[in-house]
């Protein structure tokens, strides 16, 4: 892998096409260009504001991983709750991801599907009813969520 | 944060803004044509004039160019659908 680009602790660069030895052999990566690497942050939001919100991301190809901690505003909004500003577009309705809750101060929320491209909807599990903001007020939340970008 | 790249994706025309972060590390957020960017001042080079000089653009600036009526519609009634897809109830 190329090292750090830009300004220092900026990371990122190109997994490079060739063999790479893993405790069984190797693994070959081909193609012409490799693949993109990239790892950062972002700031998760809502339709009500958070108390508190980070995000990491990792980007490998097109993959991206992400994980959050949010605590929940105090707002009371029976409308879906929703996490956006994601780092990056998904891609089209056949690519989406989705994710789960690690860690939750709420008994009911687990599940993250993405509703959109860029928004990801928080469910009591796949296929239930929205876990509306009211529902999550001043609690925790930590997950990950994965998916392929445009 | 210091703007440092963006990125044009899909037909709805989404920035996929990426910033440095005092401490040296990348921080990503996207923007899409339904919000409100009149804050966003930054500058960053798009081109280059006749002359060989830096074109520079606000990211306001770059978002009124691509982000047409015609874009803006295509965009919600894409927001739309996929709401009605996944939450049918």
């Amino acid at each position: 892998m190329s090292g750090i680009i830009n300004q220092v602790g900026a990371r990122s660069g190109t997994i490079s096409v060739g063999d790479y030895p893993v405790s069984t052999g190797t693994v070959t990566l081909s193609g012409t260009t490799g693949l993109d690497y990239e790892e950062g942050s972002w700031t998760p939001t809502g339709d009500v504001d958070f108390d508190q919100a980070t995000g990491y991301y990792t980007k490998i190809g097109r993959l991206v991983t992400l994980s959050f901690a949010i605590l929940w505003g105090s707002d009371t909004d029976g409308s879906g709750a929703q996490i956006k500003s994601l780092p990056f577009t998904a891609a089209g309705t056949n690519s989406r991801g989705g994710g789960f809750l690690s860690y939750s101060s709420d008994g009911t929320a687990s599940s993250l599907y993405m509703g959109s491209t860029t928004t990801v909807y928080v469910k009591a599990s796949a296929g239930a009813g929205a876990v509306t903001n009211t529902d999550l007020q001043t609690r925790d939340l930590m997950g990950v969520i994965t998916y392929i970008t445009a | 944060m210091e703007l440092d790249k963006i990125e044009v994706v899909t037909d709805y025309k989404h920035l996929q803004i990426r910033e440095i972060t005092d401490s040296g590390g990348y921080h990503r957020r996207v923007l899409t044509s339904d919000m409100d960017v009149s804050g966003e001042t930054q500058t960053i080079q798009r081109g280059t004039d006749e002359n060989g000089d830096p074109i520079m653009k606000t990211v306001k600036e770059i978002a009124e160019e691509l982000w047409t009526d015609e874009v803006k519609t295509a965009w919600t009634t894409f927001q739309a659908e996929q709401e009605a897809e996944m939450n049918p109830e």
